[in-house]
């Protein structure tokens, strides 16, 4: 209790030298607020320099992340922050798919006649309270930083505020996040109750040495709500049924960031905690333990099965999309229930391709819906193949990826999901997330379809932003192939990120 | 000294098609007639890269030879590993004997976006040749795999009506074997590891695995059952055939020759390089259930083409009761048999493979395939006739053809090891007789029919140009089979002694080791 009463504390130089991207991008994200309030710049439209803004302090932050990464591991602020190497990996994670974001976002935010310049603001600070909580090793800071991520995507999802539709989305996504983050807080406060303290290590250091306070049901009741907590964000089955509005509500380029970076920090947050609470005490792990994971194979197996089954049926792309996230979420709760090491590396694996294929596919429809997203169903890629050969092609790239075909990244992040799965004698949800993964195929190559080997009936609305999208898509295709055919660094990565 | 270009023969035979398919794209689309006469030479270029592989063989040897090892994922025991032995020398150079001939036969019938169908041919050929000399086994899943995307696109994008159906009945068949085996190929890699306490996704490697075998669901029996779902889909066997007629009526003629000639055969070479040395015991356990299911498809398969309407879809069934000898010589696990077998995949692939160009040229001409409106083609077109009634020879098995060798050995193989079947076997020979004969007679003799009558072309000297190599096989390997039969002894002997046991392992010469001059030195794999 010391350490919570005395507040004076000194920052190490090691420590700073780990705080660097962190620092970067918050300060960065003011800065950029700052800019953003300008009437007009020396350099003209304020809005490019913005931009220009917002993709420095990503590079800086993601340099600063790379020349961090041979740093020793510390824990900042009284162990209440850990800089660690998994915490660098996510950074990296997250510098990398900011700058893959922002760079297709320009033209079509412009496009959309919805380019504010508060969306780099607060695109940047989603990111920051992202960096936190991948870094908290307190319950406290983990909930201020996923409100601090949250609160800035409850705002990017109603971007396009004159249109109804972004408007139901966010405030659907509003209220139902504020429902989940309260049902979690609340979760802590009863940890708090039961085990007198929010930090982690505290926690599962009380967990191993074991007590009454261990079978106090209040404990079990409010690890079950963080629990809840986090199955929300990351869109589990039930948890799930915010995610195909909002994700059609959202501006496309929103979406892609919800369905890619703002599900992978989720997870982080989830690992990092669920390890703890699961991964380090015995007597949890025959009690809790047991109970959670019964219940994470059950939900894993049926958010596969529905979000797979469900996508079967949808013609609107940025839905399908959505429910192939589902999909995708039920197989990194795989790496879930494998747990620590092997189980989380391969889902950090997983999480690259992930990332860059979906990444990718939304910033190509990104270029070829018209505006307010009309243009988003599948009757309109019909004759994409023809006309606009390349991006065609990268589509067919990241649909074959998701679909966990080689040589691409797909393939690899899923062998190794799998591999993990059954190294831990995980055999029955392996074979149910193959024959899922068999009925991915077909609306993955249903895309394909459309695009090659329909006859051309719809004018396509015309490519609505070139540019820098362009560079987005090239880098996607590039670490999707990358990840399929040389992934031995990037396994690395994953596997000294996993140690913590 | 080895030259570089020896050392990484089989590489560069494997990534030449990808070279030339990246080649294509630099072509001008409006100018496909250059694009086409590139697209021959490059891919007879790689026919010729493949004929060294022929020449530098060892016919001695029933080791994996010119094998190249490189670390690609160490941690995990994954590694770029290729070599050839005698099981698939002859399917790589099938592989790479029908492609020029493809392109050639594509020549007018292609006439949309021909760019894209040179690349994607060029891919599946870098994919087939991955395949079949993959003996890693993370390395031969990917070009498994791979292969499907080309083949995909080429059924759907220049296939008939019911191209994408087609397309995606194929796609998901395929897929729906392959995913079971990926679990298997992941299980086969952990057991190695916990048996041996290291990584290793070599198939040499792998086949040392031991895993219990004591009914249906015990770990062999399941492993094996994974991989023959992968491969029984691919040849295709029995009750899992159904992608095959549909695939092969609405793919474009080259698609159907390539699927015909040469995906068919990796499930075979799949069943022999993979699911049973890997698991030999359920291997002979299950055996006389496949010559069953083998010889049931082959009557079956019979019977079904025989009464096609359309000429293209009888093909297709003929081609159900072949792989159904086939797999009859694989199952009966003697040296005969499993020549035979071998033997037959390379007839089949030459004399099916000429069946169906027969078949596009005919629809080239008169944009329909039902048997119905033909008669007496023989007046019109004979060089035409003469051409089909040699396909027709050598796919019933006449002495003087490839394929009376190869059905010959295999039923020879059967009866020596489960006598019924080879008997059931030898009537299904009469019953490919009578419907492929019948076939011939309606549309070849009798009354003059044809449904164009302004159309009166006999084959002119591009067909004869593709059709002659496929004719000279027919005869070539029909009389004088022995330098093929030579090169593969050494291994099916091998195959046939050690494969079913439980020590079965390859040796491994790579070509770093040899030395012009000093002879070979074979690196022997430890273990």
């Amino acid at each position: 209790m010391s350490s919570i009463n005395s507040f004076s504390f000194s920052i190490s130089a090691a420590e700073w030298m780990n705080l660097r991207p962190l620092l970067t991008i918050g300060i960065g994200s003011m800065v950029v607020l700052l800019l953003s309030t300008l009437k007009t710049t020396a350099f003209g439209d304020k809005r490019g320099v913005v931009f220009l803004g917002a993709l420095l302090i990503l590079g800086i932050g993601f340099a600063f992340s790379l020349a961090g990464w041979s740093l020793e591991s510390v824990t900042a602020f009284n162990g209440v922050v850990a800089l660690d190497k998994f915490h660098n990996f996510f950074n990296l994670f997250f510098c990398a798919s900011g700058i893959l974001i922002v760079l297709a976002s320009y033209k079509y935010l412009e496009a959309q006649k919805i380019h504010y310049s508060e969306y780099y603001t607060l695109l940047l600070l989603a990111i920051f309270g992202m960096m936190c909580m991948t870094a908290s090793l307190e319950l406290i800071t983990m909930f201020v930083a996923l409100e601090i991520m949250s609160l800035a995507v409850y705002v990017l999802v109603g971007l396009s505020r004159l249109d109804r539709k972004a408007n139901e989305a966010a405030v659907k996504y509003f209220v139902l996040g504020g429902v989940a983050s309260a049902i979690m807080l609340y979760g802590i406060s009863m940890v708090y109750g039961a085990l007198n303290t929010t930090n982690l290590i505290d926690i599962s250091k009380q967990l191993i040495i074991g007590g009454d306070a261990v079978f106090n049901p209040v404990l079990i009741l409010g690890f079950f709500m963080i629990l809840v907590g986090f199955l929300f964000k990351v869109a589990v089955f039930p948890f799930h049924i915010w995610t195909p509005d909002v994700y059609e509500g959202a501006p496309i380029i929103v979406t892609s960031f919800m369905s890619t970076v703002l599900k992978v920090a989720s997870f982080a947050a989830f690992i990092r905690v669920f390890s703890l609470f699961v991964g380090s005490g015995t007597l949890l792990v025959e009690n809790v333990g047991a109970l959670s994971q019964e219940l994470i194979w059950i939900l894993a197996v049926v958010t596969m099965v529905v979000g797979n089954f469900v996508a079967l049926t949808q013609n609107n792309l940025k839905r399908l999309l959505a429910y192939s996230a589902i999909a995708h979420t039920g197989y990194l709760m795989i790496g879930i229930l494998v747990g620590p090491k092997v189980g989380y590396s391969s889902i950090l694996l997983y999480m690259i391709p992930y990332a860059v294929m979906n990444i990718g596919a939304f910033a190509i429809l990104g270029m070829i819906s018209g505006k307010l997203d009309k243009a988003c169903k599948i009757e309109n890629l019909t004759g994409l193949g023809s006309r606009h050969p390349y991006l065609a092609g990268a589509l067919t790239i990241f649909m074959l990826s998701l679909a966990g075909l080689p040589p691409t990244g797909g393939f690899v992040a899923k062998y190794f999901l799998f591999s993990a799965a059954l190294e831990a004698g995980q055999v029955s949800i392996s074979l149910i997330a193959i024959a899922t993964s068999l009925v991915s195929v077909y609306y993955y190559i249903r895309v394909i379809i459309f695009m090659y080997m329909k006859e051309e009936n719809s004018e396509l609305s015309p490519v609505a932003s070139g540019g820098l999208a362009w560079a987005t898509i090239a880098l996607c295709v590039w670490v999707t192939l990358q990840t399929g055919i040389f992934p031995s660094q990037y396994i690395n990565l994953a596997r000294e990120a996993a140690l913590f | 000294m080895v030259s570089l270009f020896d050392k990484h023969l089989i590489t560069i035979l494997i990534f030449s098609p990808v070279f030339w398919a990246i080649c294509c794209l630099f072509f001008n689309k409006k100018n496909t007639q250059l694009l086409r006469v590139f697209s021959i030479i490059a891919s007879s270029v790689t026919f010729l890269l493949s004929c060294l592989l022929w020449k530098r063989f060892d016919i001695h040897s029933a080791d994996i030879q010119l094998a190249e090892r490189i670390e690609w994922m160490p941690d995990f025991g994954i590694s770029y590993f290729v070599g050839i032995d005698g099981l698939s020398l002859l399917l790589v150079l099938l592989s790479t004997f029908l492609v020029p001939i493809i392109f050639l036969s594509s020549w007018n019938y292609i006439s949309s976006k021909v760019k894209a169908y040179t690349a994607l041919f060029f891919l599946l050929e870098a994919g087939m040749i991955g395949a079949f000399v993959s003996l890693d086994v993370f390395l031969f899943y990917i070009f498994w795999e791979a292969m499907l995307v080309p083949m995909f696109f080429i059924v759907g994008v220049w296939g008939g009506p019911k191209r994408i159906y087609a397309a995606s009945k194929f796609m998901l068949y395929t897929i729906a074997g392959s995913l079971p085996m990926l679990i298997a190929i992941i299980y086969l890699i952990w057991q190695y590891k916990s048996q041996f306490g290291v990584f290793s996704a070599s198939i040499i490697d792998l086949y040392q695995v031991s895993m219990p075998m004591d009914g249906f669901f015990s770990a062999q029996s399941l492993v094996f059952w994974a991989f023959c779902l992968a491969f029984a889909i691919k040849v295709p066997m029995f009750p899992l055939h159904t992608w095959l007629p549909d695939a092969h009526v609405q793919a474009p003629t080259g698609g159907s020759v390539i699927l015909a000639g040469v995906l068919l055969k990796l499930g075979i070479y799949g069943f022999m390089r993979f699911a049973v040395p890997v698991a030999a015991e359920a291997a002979l356990v299950y055996s006389d259930f496949f010559l069953v299911i083998s010889v049931f498809a082959i009557i079956y398969g019979a019977c079904v083409a025989f009464v096609q309407t359309d000429i293209k879809k009888l093909v297709a069934y003929s081609s159900v009761s072949h792989m159904g000898y086939i797999v009859l010589g694989l199952f009966s696990f003697n040296q005969i048999g499993v020549t035979g077998s071998i033997y037959q995949m390379l007839s089949h692939g030459i004399s099916t493979g000429t069946l169906f160009l027969l078949v596009g040229i005919l629809y080239e001409r008169y944009h329909t395939r039902e048997i119905s409106v033909f008669g007496g083609l023989a007046k019109l077109l004979p060089l035409y006739t003469i051409v089909m009634v040699i396909a027709t020879m050598s796919s019933i098995a006449l002495p003087g053809t490839n394929g009376f060798i190869g059905e010959f050995m295999i039923l020879q193989g059967a009866f020596l090891a489960n006598w019924p079947v080879a008997i059931a076997g030898g009537a299904g020979v009469v019953l490919g007789a009578v419907y492929m004969l019948w076939l011939c007679q309606r549309i070849l003799f009798g009354k003059l029919k044809t449904p164009d009558e302004k159309v009166r072309l006999d084959l002119n000297m591009r067909e004869v140009a593709y059709l002659a190599p496929m004719i000279a096989s027919i005869f070539i390997m029909g009389i004088y089979p022995r330098p093929f039969i030579q090169r593969m002894e050494k291994s099916v002997d091998y195959f046939v002694t050690n494969g079913l046991s439980a020590d079965y392992s390859l040796n491994v010469q790579y070509v770093s080791d040899l030395r012009s001059g000093s002879g070979k030195k074979s690196s022997i794999v430890k273990r």
